[in-house]
């Protein structure tokens, strides 16, 4: 199955995921802890989305639940139209591998594959063969087509990270999730991550939800969603800097 | 810094019990080879007491020389019944009585041969008392012919009870006998696989042609009547005391157990040596693993010395409490021996298993040693742990000086194996038993250097060898390529393990093939009859009558026996075979250096054929005379008349010295026969079987069933070998389980970054087997190839011996095989583990 430009998939109402009354909760009884205590959102096809709250706050159990990595203790979500409730471990690996992307904090490229080969590796293990000329496109995308026989360790870190972005867009997914995907890079990298990022939203349609804490990516998102113990306590659309500080400010 | 050690063990439960399991296997077969050996030692002892401690003396025929082969019976002349008078009138004489030693064998009811050897016919007088090991068990000792008393064994195992018949083959066609009574052997029924048949005395003196004469008289005193007797008797007897004459052939199963002994310690040694590999493996891992928990603790001040007594601290333990259940696993194992031989008939007295000091002190030491000295790099490696490593984020154990420093010890362990191969295959004036004796130590070194150089031959091997499992597996396949190849040492290490497993296995395999093609070839072209008579087992000698029964079938044109005994010549021991010169060379085909099969005719008139190494040994040619002593004293002056040149292999043992059956039966007493050919024209296989129907000691077969028949014992042992290298094997692959379970820890975060992509949970166990099987197959590779090797070296030190070369191509691909089937199970607890990751647990996982 070769696909180009993806049509981007969305729901009935247009949303690429959508979550309802989420609950996520650690532990029983006394110690039971609430990571996600109730959170509904919907996320529109194409948009770019930023996650932004206190360590702590719930932002990466969020994540993982509308990404189908995790389960919610109560609550449904929705990717690509697909009701993730009661699915299987295997029907959500293989949702995964249809519908979403990853960019981690930590790059987490495969140290023995090159860096073309990182970028293959989701359509691999989905058994997809891209169309001629997609890969060497989305490499080409995030600058590193003198660097696709490099190996990660011969890779800087914002290059890795680059990598990882490729590797994310390559698959074509219904959203890309990416967990704190500057937390490792210096200012100077990290722009040019967020670019790619903010890039494959605007020439592809690309829908991505960013978690991160620092208010210069946040700044390149479409919208900023702030949790506060598990509860969405604000949800703002092209916010201006001073607006993200002040709400953070409000939320520490 | 104890603390910190018994810490990590504790941590690390499930590696250390894996990598104390090697430990415990290779001492336990080191513990139990003692324990069962000393056991069957004092067995043997005890028996010895039980069938001699009466006996103050033996009179029997003196011999020439020592005779090496009284397991056959029969090669020492007898006595004439004379001697027993004269005995009695010695002073200090208590109790004399004579007797016959002899072979009798008890035939089951489809004609079957019992017991597995060697089977006593006795003449006993019922006036032998003490002087005889029986106990009667039931009913009373035999006085007529036609009576016996069996052995407490047989009559058990085949139900037979007081009053019933037996079916005996002694000397001639079998004959039936009645049970008058059940005996034992001192306190045991029978011992090992033999059977005895107790007659009376006039009665067994028929039986076998010995009337007026016996084979020992057996008398009672104390011990000084020995020196009396010497010096009453004439110098044709010898007096012995009972031990060292050894009329029930004892010996032999001290033999046996030495041999059982080294047979096992050998094996205990390569689980031992391969068990090395795994604790060497774990402990770098381990070290590898707790660099930063090293630097943290050098950077809080310890010493380079407490890191080192740290780690090794954790080796003594480790190697410790698993030598201490090697210990004890060894005693069970000694005791599930002990029941597998008494279940296969070779019942031992009970008494009791001797757990001796020296089998616990032995044990403790080999596995406390061996796991130190495998520790002992990994643990000078963790002092190399630099203290600033413990602040430095992502960084890594150096590895540089390791990889080069393996380089040395490759190249000196090579060139050393090469010196001592090359030295033990080519050094003049070393014998076949030596040469192969110094393949050991060679061998050792040649693994150490394929081991220690491997972490250079992985990657290409593994390349290789992934590369099937790419096409099959898609991506899985492809990450378990590059996942055997990312740490190359570590797969070496572990892949090492098995080649040492694998690489003998291959070995016995070459070895046993080439006896195999060996026996088969030579016999091709030796055996020209259509039939062959030979013993039930393959190889006892079988009784004449047989050859003569034979040629009264319709049709046979030729039917005659090789007779064989122990002689002397140019002061060594040789082997003569009798055969008649004008039968033989249309039965059996002669190689000559001399002569012809004419030459044979020569043997009627005092002539002799000789092989050329003979020939060559003692400088003898065609037309020389030379002197041949029989056991009995017989001094033979024969002449040279052709020299043979018989195939090397020489897998029917023929003797050296060939003479005329005439002149062999004149000299020699060996009166069973080693085998018979049969050749004629429109012989009937039916008729044949029924004319030996009396001789259910002897087996008919045509030349092909001979032909494998007589090889059959290399598959037997080549069974035996695969076991006990199955255990080095089994330790190999825990160290397989090991490797990977460390790998998947180490890269959990990546198996998250997988899952989260969408690989399975089923591509994951793929994967991890994926690389379980590249490795097992790095290690069949190498092993196959280090096996090649030494075998066709073993192969070319023995070709003086006629050992030809064959290779085995099916069991090589078999055990490839095994060893893939080997990785995917050693890949299945750490492949589960790795599956069942929590994706989210594993993505955060430092
Ligand atoms: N596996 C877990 N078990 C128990 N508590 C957890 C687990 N994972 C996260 N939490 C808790 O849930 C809360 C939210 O965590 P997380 O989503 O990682 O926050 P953030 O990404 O915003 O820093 C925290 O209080 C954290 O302690
Ligand atoms: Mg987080």
């Amino acid at each position: 199955m070769a696909v180009a430009q993806a049509p981007v998939v969305t729901t009935a109402t247009g949303n690429a995921v959508v979550a309802r009354d989420l609950v996520r909760r650690y532990g029983d009884g006394d110690c039971a802890v609430d990571a996600v205590a109730g959170v509904s959102v919907e996320v529109p096809a194409g948009q770019f989305t930023a996650v932004m709250g206190p360590s702590g706050s719930g932002k990466s159990t969020l994540m993982h639940l509308l990404a189908g990595l995790d389960r919610p203790t109560s609550g449904a979500v929705e990717i690509g139209g697909e009701d993730l409730s009661g699915m299987s471990d295997k029907q959500l690996t293989l949702l995964r591998r249809r519908h979403i992307g990853f960019v981690f904090q930590a790059f987490n490229l495969v140290p023995t594959l090159t860096a073309e080969e990182n970028v293959r590796l989701p359509l691999a293990i989905a058994g997809r063969r891209p169309e001629a000329g997609w890969i060497d496109h989305v490499i080409e995308r995030v600058g590193l087509t003198d660097r696709r026989t490099h190996r990660p360790s011969e890779l800087s870190g914002g290059q890795q990270q680059r990598v990882a972005v490729a590797r994310a867009l390559a698959s074509e997914p219904t959203v890309l999730f990416a967990d704190e995907p500057t937390g490792n890079l210096d200012s100077r990298t990290s722009a040019e991550v967020l670019d790619l990022l903010r890039d494959a939203v605007a020439s592809y349609g690309q829908t991505t939800v960013m978690v991160t804490h620092d208010p210069v990516a946040a700044r390149a998102a479409d919208r900023v969603v702030f949790l506060a113990d598990g509860r969405i306590v604000s949800d703002l659309y092209a916010p201006a800097e001073d607006e993200i500080l002040a709400t953070l400010k409000e939320l520490a | 810094m104890t603390r910190v050690a018994l810490k990590g063990i504790l941590s690390r439960r499930m590696r250390t019990a894996l990598t104390m399991f090697a430990i415990v296997l290779g001492v336990a077969m080191v513990a139990g080879a003692y324990t069962l050996t000393d056991t069957m030692r004092g067995a043997s002892e005890s028996l010895s007491d039980a069938a001699y401690d009466g006996t103050a003396a033996v009179v029997s025929h003196r011999t020439a020389f020592d005779l090496k082969n009284e397991g056959s019976l029969g090669s020492r002349p007898t006595i004439p019944a004379s001697t027993l008078d004269e005995v009695r009138a010695v002073p200090g004489v208590e109790r004399a009585v004579g007797s016959i030693t002899d072979e009798a064998r008890i035939v089951d009811k489809d004609g079957d041969v019992i017991g597995g050897g060697p089977y006593f016919g006795i003449g006993l007088d019922p006036k032998a008392g003490e002087l005889a090991p029986f106990q009667l068990q039931d009913g009373r000792y035999a006085t007529a012919a036609g009576e016996a008393v069996i052995d407490a064994g047989t009559a058990d195992k085949e139900g037979y009870g007081i009053g019933d018949r037996i079916t005996v083959q002694g000397r001639g066609p079998e004959r039936s006998l009645e049970v008058t009574g059940i005996a034992t052997f001192g306190d045991v029924d029978s011992i090992g696989t033999a059977t005895f048949v107790l007659m009376d005395l006039p009665a067994a003196q028929a039986m076998f042609e010995k009337q007026g004469r016996y084979d020992e008289v057996l008398v009672a005193g104390d011990d000084s009547v020995r020196s009396a007797l010497g010096s009453a008797l004439p110098g044709q007897v010898a007096v012995q005391a009972a031990a060292d004459h050894d009329r029930f052939t004892l010996d032999g199963l001290d033999e046996f157990v030495s041999f059982i002994r080294v047979f096992l310690l050998v094996f205990g040694g390569v689980a031992v040596f391969v068990g090395s590999f795994t604790i060497y493996n774990t402990l770098s891992i381990t070290v590898a693993q707790r660099f930063r928990e090293l630097a943290l603790l050098r950077a809080l001040g310890a010493s380079r010395r407490q890191v080192l007594r740290s780690v090794l601290f954790e080796s003594l333990l480790i190697g410790t409490v698993a030598s201490v259940i090697g210990l004890g696993v060894g005693l069970l194992l000694a005791k599930g021996l002990s029941s597998v031989f008494a279940a296969t008939g070779v019942e031992l007295p009970e008494t009791g298993t001797v757990f001796a000091t020296r089998t616990i002190i032995v044990s403790l030491a080999v596995g406390i040693v061996v796991t130190l000295v495998s520790g002992l790099s990994p643990a000078i490696r963790a002092t190399r742990v630099a203290p600033v490593l413990a602040m430095r984020e992502g960084a890594e154990i150096p590895q540089g000086r390791v990889g080069r420093r393996s380089g040395w010890i490759a190249a000196a362990a090579a060139l050393l194996a090469a010196t001592v191969l090359g030295f033990g295959l080519y050094a003049p004036g070393i014998d076949a038993t030596g040469r192969l004796a110094l393949l050991g130590p060679g061998a050792l070194l040649l693994f150490i250097a394929v081991a220690a150089a491997s972490s250079r031959i992985v990657p290409g091997l593994v390349s290789v060898l992934g590369k099937p499992g790419e096409k099959i597996a898609g991506i899985a396949g492809s990450l378990a390529r590059r996942n055997a190849m990312r740490n190359p040492g570590r797969t070496a290490a572990t892949a090492a393990a098995l080649m040492i497993g694998i690489a003998l296995v291959a070995f016995s395999a070459v070895l046993g093939a080439g006896m195999r093609e060996s026996t088969k070839g030579a016999l091709e072209d030796q055996v020209r009859a259509d039939y062959v008579l030979v013993g039930q087992d393959g190889w006892s000698a079988i009784d004449p009558g047989a050859a003569r029964a034979a040629a009264g079938v319709p049709g046979v044109r030729v039917s005659t026996g090789l007779a064989q005994d122990e002689g002397r010549a140019f002061g060594e021991h040789i082997a003569v075979d009798g055969v008649d010169e004008r039968a033989l060379p249309n039965v059996f085909g002669w190689e000559w250096k001399e002569g012809s099969d004419a030459s044979f005719a020569g043997l009627a008139n005092g002539g002799a054929v000789v092989t050329d190494r003979f020939a060559d040994d003692h400088d003898v040619a065609t037309g020389d005379r030379i002197a041949v002593t029989a056991p009995g004293g017989r001094e033979l002056d024969l002449r040279v008349v052709g020299i043979s040149k018989p195939d090397r292999f020489n897998p029917l043992g023929l003797g050296q010295v060939t003479i005329s059956r005439a002149s062999f039966d004149d000299a020699f007493s060996a009166k069973r026969e080693r085998l018979a050919f049969v050749s004629g024209d429109g012989v009937s296989p039916a008729a044949l079987d029924r004319a030996l129907a009396g001789f259910p000691d002897v087996k008919l077969q045509t030349k092909s069933e001979f032909q494998t028949d007589q090889s059959a014992w290399v598959d037997q042992i080549l069974g035996i070998f695969y076991v006990l290298l199955g255990l080095a094997v089994i330790i190999s692959l825990f160290g397989i389980v090991n490797t990977l379970a460390l790998s998947v820890m180490e890269r959990t975060r990546e198996l998250g970054m997988l899952r989260a992509f969408g690989m399975t949970r089923r591509g994951v166990r793929r994967m991890i087997r994926h690389e379980s099987i590249v490795t097992a197959l790095v290690g069949a590779t190498l092993g196959i190839a280090v096996g090649l090797l030494l075998a066709a070296l073993a192969t070319s030190a023995l070709s003086e011996e006629g050992l030809r070369f064959a290779l085995p191509l099916g069991s090589l691909v078999a055990f490839t095989v095994v060893a893939a089937v080997a990785g995917m199970l050693a890949a299945i607890g750490p492949a589960r583990r790795a599956a069942r990751l929590d994706v989210v647990d594993a993505l955060g996982y430092e």
